[in-house]
């Protein structure tokens, strides 16, 4: 009993004349797509840097005109800043000046 | 240029080197195809298919086979693609059925005749693809049990077993061929 069938008895076909013309035709086709695709994603680049550009410039005039205030003056702007402000001043100068004095009394 | 030369040019997307594929390979292709597809149209949209995909699906080849095998194995790909788009379900059907018989047959006949290439067309054709496939590389285009293992991506032992069932199969169809006629 053979092991393997014969099939050089059944015909081989080769590839139609064509057929390696329509192959590069359809990669050259692909490649221009690709090369097509670059100005599309160069023209995306440009609009997102513009809008990016667009919207840092809006804050920067929104913050010179004072709607927006810089974080230092938010914490500092009510009791926390008076009472920080108050440290060092006269007041407690004075003090320091009576313990001297009682100190040298002594 | 050798075969790692060739690969290395594909990667870089050269035309020429893809066109020296061509030459080698086409032939053999299409003729799986053909095998598999059953349909000689269809089989040459294929190769073009095949072909058109090489550049970008060469960088997926690591070339632990020969160039050749992984040509077969995305020809097998995009004909068991293509037959499940077109939505062959007797192929299916087909392969079901004859597992069935020659799982309860066995390999009760003996080859004993010469067959003409005609009947053997016939015969084959009666196969489902992915054994037609299989028996076509492995009688037709000698290709080595390793490599066919790696084209349907089994296990050898499942492969013979397969090669076996459908050597089986083929002759029960010849002889069936011969007494109908």
């Amino acid at each position: 009993m053979p092991e393997t069938f014969d099939f050089s008895k059944l015909p081989q076909l080769s590839p139609r004349n064509d057929s390696w013309e329509k192959v590069k035709t359809r990669l050259t086709e692909q490649n221009q797509r690709k090369v097509l695709h670059f100005p599309k994603f160069s023209a995306f680049t440009a609009m997102a840097a513009s809008l990016f550009l667009m919207s840092g410039a809006f804050l920067l005039e929104l913050h010179s005109s004072g709607q927006i205030k810089p974080v230092t003056e938010m914490i500092f702007d009510d009791e926390v800043f008076s009472w920080y402000s108050e440290l060092g001043s006269e007041k407690v100068n004075d003090d320091f000046d009576e313990f001297l004095t009682i100190y040298l009394e002594e | 240029m050798n075969e790692t030369d060739i690969v290395q040019e594909l990667k870089k997307s050269n035309l020429a080197a893809l066109e020296t594929v061509w030459n080698e390979n086409s032939k053999k292709i299409l003729n799986l195809a053909f095998r598999i597809l059953s349909d000689r149209d269809a089989a040459e949209d294929a190769l073009m298919d095949i072909f058109v995909s090489i550049p970008k699906a060469i960088h997926r080849f690591r070339e632990e086979s020969s160039l050749s095998t992984w040509l077969y194995r995305l020809t097998v790909n995009e004909c068991l693609m293509r037959i499940r788009k077109s939505k062959r379900r007797d192929e299916i059907e087909k392969m079901r059925a004859w597992e069935i018989e020659t799982l309860s047959m066995g390999n009760a006949f003996e080859e004993t005749e010469m067959f003409d290439g005609e009947l053997l067309e016939r015969a084959l054709s009666e196969l489902p693809a992915l054994q037609r496939s299989m028996l076509w590389l492995k009688d037709a285009e000698g290709i080595d049990i390793r490599s066919l293992a790696r084209i349907f991506e089994m296990p050898e032992g499942t492969l013979k077993s397969h090669l076996s069932r459908t050597r089986a199969k083929l002759r029960t169809q010849l002889h069936k061929e011969v007494y109908c006629a």
